[in-house]
């Protein structure tokens, strides 16, 4: 699995790096920086946890 | 050639007058075609349809033609992607010419679509015969160049809708384009999708820059190789544009041009400081991107006096300015990378500043959706990188330059004066 941020669309509320913080770190504005696109082993449930949480709706995955 | 000086806001060179903006063809070019000039190639008849794709491709292919929008894609692959996309998705492409310049710093497509917009809409009706094109959109912000080209498609190309683009530096970015032409803001998306995979109204959708396309129509009609064109000003208040071959290097358009060497920034605001060894390098290789100093769309700013510290802190407000306020990285990113350039410019920068300036130059590369910030960490890299005795001489105290001429934020940093009145037949065809 793949995941992505549409940075047009993010809004730094910061959920993700709550729900994956594995995979989304948060910058000093608070906009989440994603070290490896491809979602490590195990770390696929807390990215989807982190779709789903997103109010502004910006993470998207791909198989 | 006349020419009447915009009194819009200016750069912090001592240009308060400013010249009009000169044309002038490279000695000899006109005679064997040049797109600005009177040559074979733009006065030739348009070339007849029935340009088969693959045939234009192998045209585009063979010169090594790429964007000259300022990314340097090459146009041949751009080309083949539309139409796979198409066979792919059984949806007929959108072709649009770009000539939304939105840099201040060029104004060689304006100028172009002013004297040749014919050979730019040969070029789009070319690509879009070849793809099969549902329809054809000339995308131009400037009142005075759209007019010549919605003059010119009347007659010429009547399937062309010519659109009013809204005027900024981030309109004539491609996804930005393909936006506004879908119904929405002039601002650019995330990708992917790019547009060629999914365009205006989802169709496949080539966006190509003015001078691309009218490089393609001049092979198509016989041109060996493509000239470039570029915007050349300095601090002096000279701005120029000028088409040369590509195996001229910069010391050579320079020394045509009678401007003494300066500081030079290369590729306007995405640009870098050129070192010596950059400006004697053939400017086709600089196009290609065969070298770590790029064309961009062949901005070349000269400057004499200005110190590139308050050149870069002028950029970085201007892009500041004109973000698309989409993406937090940029719109947070380069106020704050604006602030410490400014504080080397007051002599108030520590070296941790500097640290931090550089740490995000690096940090924030790629992490907006357009090329804005890129723009910004590009300049900020080049200016610590390659200046790096003049950066740390504003540690100490701010130089003379900096003290006399602060960054002003509303000001527009090195902007050609437009609109310029241009008749082809005060064109300086040097022969």
């Amino acid at each position: 699995m793949r995941v992505d941020v549409d940075m047009t669309k993010c809004q730094a509320y910061g959920l993700c790096a709550e729900e994956a913080p594995e995979v989304f770190e948060l910058d000093e504005w608070g906009y989440p920086v994603i070290a490896d696109h491809d979602v490590p082993e195990g770390q696929g449930p807390g990215v989807l946890r982190a779709v789903a949480a997103c109010p502004a709706q910006a993470i998207k995955t791909t198989d | 050639m006349r020419a009447e000086t915009a009194a819009g806001p200016r750069g912090p060179a001592p240009t308060p007058a400013g010249d009009p903006l000169q044309v002038r063809v490279w000695p000899g070019l006109s005679t064997c075609g040049s797109l600005l000039g009177s040559g074979p190639t733009t006065t030739a008849p348009a070339t007849d349809s029935g340009q088969s794709l693959d045939a234009l491709v192998a045209v585009a292919e063979a010169a090594g033609l790429r964007g000259r929008g300022g990314a340097g894609f090459p146009f041949a692959v751009k080309l083949r992607a539309v139409a796979e996309q198409a066979a792919r998705t059984g949806l007929a492409p959108v072709v649009v010419l770009n000539g939304e310049e939105g840099e201040p710093a060029s104004a060689k497509d304006r100028v172009l679509m002013t004297l040749a917009p014919e050979v730019a809409l040969d070029g789009l009706r070319l690509v879009g015969d070849a793809l099969g094109a549902h329809s054809r959109y000339a995308y131009v912000s400037d009142a005075t160049a759209r007019e010549r080209i919605a003059a010119a498609a009347r007659t010429l190309t009547p399937e062309v809708q010519v659109v009013a683009a809204p005027p900024g530096y981030v309109s004539g970015e491609e996804s930005a384009v393909v936006r506004w032409l879908s119904g929405g803001p002039a601002k650019p998306t995330h990708k992917p999708p790019r547009p060629y995979e999914e365009g205006v109204q989802g169709r496949p959708t080539l966006v190509s820059n003015v001078e691309t396309l009218a490089q393609l129509a001049r092979l198509v009609r016989g041109a060996p190789e493509p000239t470039l064109l570029l915007t050349v000003s300095t601090d002096h208040g000279r701005h120029a544009v000028v088409e040369v071959p590509g195996e001229l290097t910069l010391d050579d358009v320079l020394g045509w041009l009678g401007i003494e060497p300066g500081e030079v920034l290369l590729g306007g605001f995405f640009g870098r400081f050129a070192s010596a060894a950059t400006r004697r390098h053939p400017l086709r290789e600089l196009a290609a991107r065969a070298h770590p100093d790029v064309l961009g769309c062949g901005i070349v700013l000269v400057l004499h006096e200005t110190c590139p510290v308050t050149a870069v802190a002028q950029v970085l407000r201007y892009l500041e300015r004109e973000n698309a306020e989409q993406c937090g990285p940029c719109f947070k990113g380069i106020p704050s990378m604006a602030g410490v350039v400014d504080a080397l410019t007051a002599g108030t920068a520590g070296a941790d500043d500097v640290r931090k300036l550089t740490g995000w130059a690096t940090s924030l590369r790629g992490r907006g959706d357009c090329g804005t910030l890129d723009a910004a960490c590009g300049l900020v890299t080049s200016l610590a990188e390659q200046r790096t005795a003049t950066v740390t001489r504003h540690l100490e105290a701010p130089c003379a330059w900096c003290t006399d001429h602060p960054a002003r934020p509303e000001a527009t940093a090195f902007a050609v004066p437009w609109p310029a009145e241009i008749h082809p037949t005060d064109i300086q065809e040097d022969r």
